[in-house]
């Protein structure tokens, strides 16, 4: 046994036997929730430090100092948690409108701060701190995220690039990206995996060519070939059956309703591979958003997703698609969820009168958002676009008053130029008001 | 009680009482504490020797410390009866000696030994501790164009280290008395001890007492596996814990108090061909029985000769019509060959008996 009592990291815990002491280890979030809030001071020159996404790591602006945080990479083997009944109830009462009152440790001002964000500067002083716990939000409480990978000077180049990849934009953006401010954020995220196992039945409508040619795995073909009575290509609906088991790792569902779900989607793409346990240093100086879908509703959300995914695997199974009276048993198993932080940045720019929101992968850089459509010079380039097809219209219309008997192909080369102009319009216009909406 | 004057002559009469005789076994080495009455009979445990007093030099070691607890006879007559008579019955070709009644009238009560500990125990001790919860899943049906979602609940166990001090009281832990107590045990079934009432001179009436043949340091290292078991069952508990494993402990003892408890056991036995005594033992509390099935090497020999009498006699009848078919009537052949059969056939089943009793013997003898 060991030498001194109790060991490191155990504490005493209640007994229901006399004369028998208890100790269990200490759990992790219990030795970081001695620490509810984590500030960050220089220890050269007691200045507020931050965190720097340009050279990953702390720094301190008043004298240069910088420490890295120490890395481990967990990546897609970062820990995950089970669905327990305790954890379900706790994520569906949620903590409410709870406010946190925060004193600043640098010069005292008190400031509330709302429940969805992690992080904090104090706005009179500069100096950053991080909440880790609130009483509520023990379980739930981010454990892994992803750092910064891009930098400032990325976002710039991307942006410069976003804006100018299209003819539809603006000639006179390259400084807009320059001047934007990259405000970095870290975004709550769930992940979520499961097994699905399923098993379907229906009849499908068959030919004999398609009973030949299908044999998939696990599905059977229930009609005995004895029976095989169809109309004459032998056309008729046939019972199957198969199972499906599918794994669906890692399946990413936002825990933030205030960003723009389609842009979220856009920025998709994160390699969970690199994956880091929770360190207050990564948010410390950064914006860092607590979750506001509950754990319950982002799982509802993510199960919905993976029944569709395995539905369609159901009827990729039969032998041709075209089906009736379908139906399907599934159960779930090995659920697991992990509630992680990811990077964004966020920018917004001013272009005339209007503002507009741009995001950018804080880890793989791909840019969504917003882009200023010169409307006008779309209508230029469409109306130039439609020129030639009016001219041959005129000289076609010319000719056959004429009775020149080439003036009727003219015509048909007039009318299905018309046709690509129509088809142009479209396409562009659609893509314009993408741009523009995002 | 000029006999026992050899061996701790006061302390003996102090202790039990002059009523009681003391005696041995020669053969299974049995020390007994008997009443009077029952002097020098057989021995109630292995049945192959006489009791008899015992020699000033002889050195096996005899705890005569009086017992404190007893548990008390509990099978009823009828029970003990039935027992003893399907047993008897389970036994074709038995020797003359294997008759229900005469192995209920010698049917007698015997007390065996158990050591009964009291020790308070201190130390540490770590242990994995299994908890039981529950995940939440769900389970779907899709039909007519829509989703049923239902929510199912699932047990696991969750397992953590815990480990922590222990200073306790554990009072009549068991460490056996007797070598053969665990063979006792294994024949017919534990005794259930939470019927212990102190023990009186006149509960003992009639009965044989077992002495221990272990002394309590001998036993000392079985009571402390007993203990370890229930030590490492209440940590569990201590813990609020639904399972328990790879308990580790390291344990100090003080205050280590003996008491001796007997435990009810009837014996009985009856004589095989050699005049062999074969026990059976039956359990005080639930009647259980255990025998060792003899068959009679000397019926089955007189059932075999008897058969093999027939068996001669039809071969007789062959030779004879064989005899008259050569010679008279031709016809008388043919039954001839009918009675051949028969004595073969009926020669052929003589071995059976003769191979019963030996198969019982030997089946017996391997257990
Ligand atoms: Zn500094
Ligand atoms: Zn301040
Ligand atoms: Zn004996």
């Amino acid at each position: 046994m060991s030498d001194t009592f109790p060991p490191q990291g155990y504490v005493q815990t209640k007994s229901a036997v006399s004369g028998i002491e208890v100790y269990r280890p200490l759990k992790p979030e219990e030795l970081e929730a001695a620490r509810p809030v984590v500030d960050f001071r220089c220890p050269n020159c007691d200045g507020a430090t931050g965190y720097s996404t340009d050279d990953g790591g702390l720094t301190c602006t008043f004298c240069g100092y910088h420490e890295a945080p120490e890395v481990e990479i967990v990546g897609k083997g970062a820990q995950e948690f089970e669905f327990t009944v305790e954890t379900v109830e706790r994520a569906t009462n949620g903590w409410g409108q709870e406010r946190k009152e925060l004193v600043c440790n640098s010069c005292a001002a008190h400031t509330t701060l709302s429940t969805e964000m992690l992080s904090h500067t104090c706005p009179f002083c500069g100096s950053n701190a991080v909440v880790q716990s609130r009483a509520p939000q023990d379980v739930l409480r981010p454990r892994f995220l992803v750092p910064f990978v891009t930098t400032t000077e990325n976002c710039r180049q991307i942006t410069a690039e976003f804006l100018q990849n299209s003819w539809m934009l603006p000639n006179n953006l390259q400084n807009l990206a320059r001047s934007t401010e990259y405000t970095p954020i870290y975004i709550p995220f769930w992940t979520f995996d499961a097994r699905t196992t399923a098993s379907w039945r229906a009849e499908v409508y068959n030919t004999d060519a398609s009973r030949r040619r299908h044999a998939a795995p696990n599905w059977k073909w229930e009609r005995p070939f004895l029976l095989k009575l169809g109309d004459r290509e032998g056309k008729q609906w046939d019972w199957e059956s198969g199972a499906v088991s599918l794994f669906t790792d890692d399946m990413l569902v936002s825990g933030s309703g205030q960003i723009s779900l389609t842009l979220l989607k856009q920025l998709r793409g994160y390699r969970l591979s690199e994956l880091v346990p929770y360190d207050p240093t990564f948010l410390a100086g950064l914006s860092a958003q607590a979750y506001d879908v509950d754990l319950e509703s982002a799982w509802a959300s993510a199960r919905r997703s993976m029944r569709a995914k395995t539905k369609e695997a159901c009827l990729e199974q039969a032998s041709t698609r075209t089906t009736r009276n379908f139906s399907m048993n599934m159960d779930f198993s090995d659920e697991s969820w992990r509630y992680i932080l990811l990077p964004i940045y966020l920018a917004t720019y001013r272009y005339g009168d209007k503002v507009f929101q741009v995001l950018i992968n804080g880890q793989t850089g791909t840019i969504a958002g917003q882009r200023p459509v010169d409307w006008r010079k779309v209508a230029q380039y469409l109306g130039l676009a439609f020129l030639p097809g009016l001219l041959l219209a005129i000289i076609a219309a010319v000719l056959l008053a004429n009775n020149l008997d080439v003036g009727g192909f003219i015509m048909m080369v007039a009318g299905i130029g018309l046709i690509a102009w129509i088809v142009f319009a479209v396409t562009t216009l659609s893509k314009a008001g993408k741009m523009a909406e995002a | 009680m000029s006999e026992t004057s050899q061996i701790e002559n006061e302390k003996w009469i102090a202790a039990w009482g002059a009523d009681w005789v003391l005696e041995g076994c020669a053969s299974c080495n049995g020390v007994f504490v008997l009443p009077p009455e029952k002097v020098s009979q057989r021995c109630p445990v292995c049945g192959q020797a006489a009791l008899a007093q015992m020699n000033p030099d002889d050195d096996r070691p005899i705890h005569t410390q009086p017992p404190e607890l007893l548990l008390p006879f509990r099978a009823a007559r009828e029970q003990l009866q039935q027992n003893v008579t399907q047993f008897a019955k389970s036994v074709w070709l038995a020797p003359a000696d294997l008759q229900p009644a005469t192995l209920l009238g010698r049917l007698q009560p015997v007390y065996l030994p158990m050591w009964l500990v009291d020790v308070q125990v201190q130390g540490e001790w770590q242990a994995e501790m299994g908890f039981d919860y529950e995940i939440v899943s769900h389970r779907e049906q899709y039909k007519n164009s829509g989703w049923q979602t239902e929510r199912v609940k699932e047990g696991r166990v969750r397992w953590e280290p815990r480990l922590g001090r222990l200073n306790r009281a554990y009072n009549n832990q068991m460490a056996p008395a007797l070598e053969q107590q665990a063979e006792v045990e294994r024949k017919i079934g534990r005794f259930q001890t939470q019927d212990q009432q102190p023990c009186q001179p006149t509960d003992l009436a009639g009965a044989i007492v077992h002495l221990p043949n272990r002394s309590p340091e001998d036993a000392w290292n079985e009571a402390v596996l007993g203990l370890q078991t229930a030590v490492a069952q209440e940590c569990r508990q201590a813990s609020e814990a639904n399972h328990a494993r790879g308990f580790k402990w390291s344990p100090s003892f003080a205050n280590q108090h003996w008491t001796q408890l007997l435990l009810p056991l009837y014996t009985s036995y009856y004589l095989d061909d050699d005049n062999q005594a074969q026990m059976l033992l039956l359990h005080g509390q639930t009647g259980q029985l255990h025998g060792v099935r003899r068959a009679s090497l000397k019926r089955a020999r007189r059932v075999a000769g008897m058969v093999a009498t027939v068996a001669a006699v039809f071969l007789l009848i062959t030779l004879l019509l064989v005899g008259l078919g050569l010679t008279v009537a031709e016809e008388a052949l043919a039954w001839a060959g009918v009675a051949g059969v028969l004595a073969v056939g009926v020669g052929g089943t003589a071995v059976l008996p003769l191979l019963y009793a030996w198969y019982v013997n030997n089946a017996q003898a391997a257990k």
